[in-house]
């Protein structure tokens, strides 16, 4: 390896977790999470050249990363089997969560059971340091849209943490 | 809740994320700062935003094996390697170039002038002047022929008297006249002949 590729690992081990966790739960399958990891590193270390610094690398980074998401779910319209799987897998999570009270977990659960947009722009926010405008002009999607999506998903989530907890207690 | 506090509640559900991440006016940030200061639904409010972001924060992040991981890496490299396997060549002369580019370029410009000039002289360019000196002569010889042919025909005409006597009579329109002329030359004619029979 030279510089230039250990200088890009080191980059992008600094977002190893972050980008993984991003792809894996807004795909909702590990594998094909594992496939767009490495389409996406190859689209970020062939376009090194051309990354202005203006943007965040962190931005420039998951916007590709979206951006190969959506066309992957794209191609996949058809074929439900992989959310189907990620659904199955929600409500499981939702019981072992609700039991081991695991908060956080709830969350996760919960965002796979929200409307996509919502969904996306969730994890937009929470993953690529995006502003919402630039997650606007991302998701080509008016600004105030973009907002509601936010409010929709964090009152939703917000909403089932509460009753989950006093069905519990 | 009071209505009014409702309202105000209401307007800041719409800009909160904005609020949050800074992208409001300057003017405007500092307006709900101050109104968060005093309003504690407000307050609350963000305090249930943060809490939900705090979850969502605890739950953890996923992480890739490392297998996967270190092949995702040799992967992308690779593929831009062989992608720019052509590029690399390129810049290797590239860079041969710029510390040759000097004398590359007096050797391409010399090049280009002597080809230039070669192209010059061994063209099959038509040569202008010979052009018109040929259309020149061919203009001159058919002015000339048709005046020596003009010439002669007078002369034809001159020996030959009854044409002479046509001529003049296109010439003189008096018919007596005309006789009269006619008799001179012949008496002219005659004393002529008669003074080279003396010699």
């Amino acid at each position: 390896m030279d510089g230039d590729e250990t200088a890009f690992e080191k980059l992008i081990q600094l977002y190893r977790k972050r980008l993984y966790s991003f792809l894996i739960r807004l795909c909702g399958n590990r594998d094909q999470a594992d496939d767009l990891f490495q389409e996406t590193l190859i689209k970020v270390w062939k376009g090194l050249k051309h990354y202005k610094n203006q943007q965040k690398f962190s931005s420039w980074l998951f916007t590709i990363a979206y951006n190969l998401t959506i066309d992957c779910k794209r191609k996949e319209k058809t074929d439900k089997t992989a959310f189907f799987t990620m659904e199955v897998r929600s409500g499981e999570n939702i019981s072992e969560t609700i039991e081991t009270k695991e908060a956080g977990k709830i969350v996760l659960s919960l965002l796979q059971r929200l409307p996509e947009k919502q969904k996306r722009v969730f994890l937009l926010r929470q993953h690529s340091e995006l502003s919402f405008r630039e997650i606007s002009e991302l998701m080509n999607e008016p600004i105030n849209t973009v907002i509601s999506h936010m409010n929709y998903a964090v009152k939703k989530i917000r909403k089932n943490l509460k009753e989950k907890y006093e069905i519990r207690r | 809740m009071k209505s009014e506090d409702k309202n105000i509640l209401d307007k800041f559900e719409k800009i909160a994320w904005l609020y949050t991440s800074g992208e409001l006016p300057e003017e405007e940030m500092k307006y709900w700062e101050n109104e968060i200061e005093t309003n504690f639904h407000l307050k609350d409010f963000l305090k249930e935003m943060e809490r939900v972001q705090n979850f969502y924060t605890e739950s953890g992040l996923d992480d890739i094996d490392n297998d996967r991981f270190e092949k995702a890496l040799k992967n992308a490299v690779d593929k831009k390697r062989s992608a720019f396997l052509s590029q690399f060549l390129d810049r290797m002369l590239s860079t041969k170039r710029k510390e040759i580019s000097q004398t590359y370029k007096l050797a391409f410009g010399s090049l280009m002038v002597i080809f230039a000039v070669a192209l010059l002289l061994f063209s099959n360019k038509p040569n202008p002047v010979k052009d018109i000196g040929n259309e020149l002569f061919s203009w001159k010889n058919e002015k000339f022929s048709s005046t020596v042919s003009q010439i002669e025909d007078n002369i034809y005409l001159m020996k030959n008297s009854d044409l002479k006597k046509k001529i003049r009579q296109n010439i003189v329109s008096d018919p007596w006249e005309n006789e009269v002329q006619l008799i001179r030359d012949r008496i002219d004619r005659m004393e002529s002949e008669i003074s080279k029979s003396n010699l």
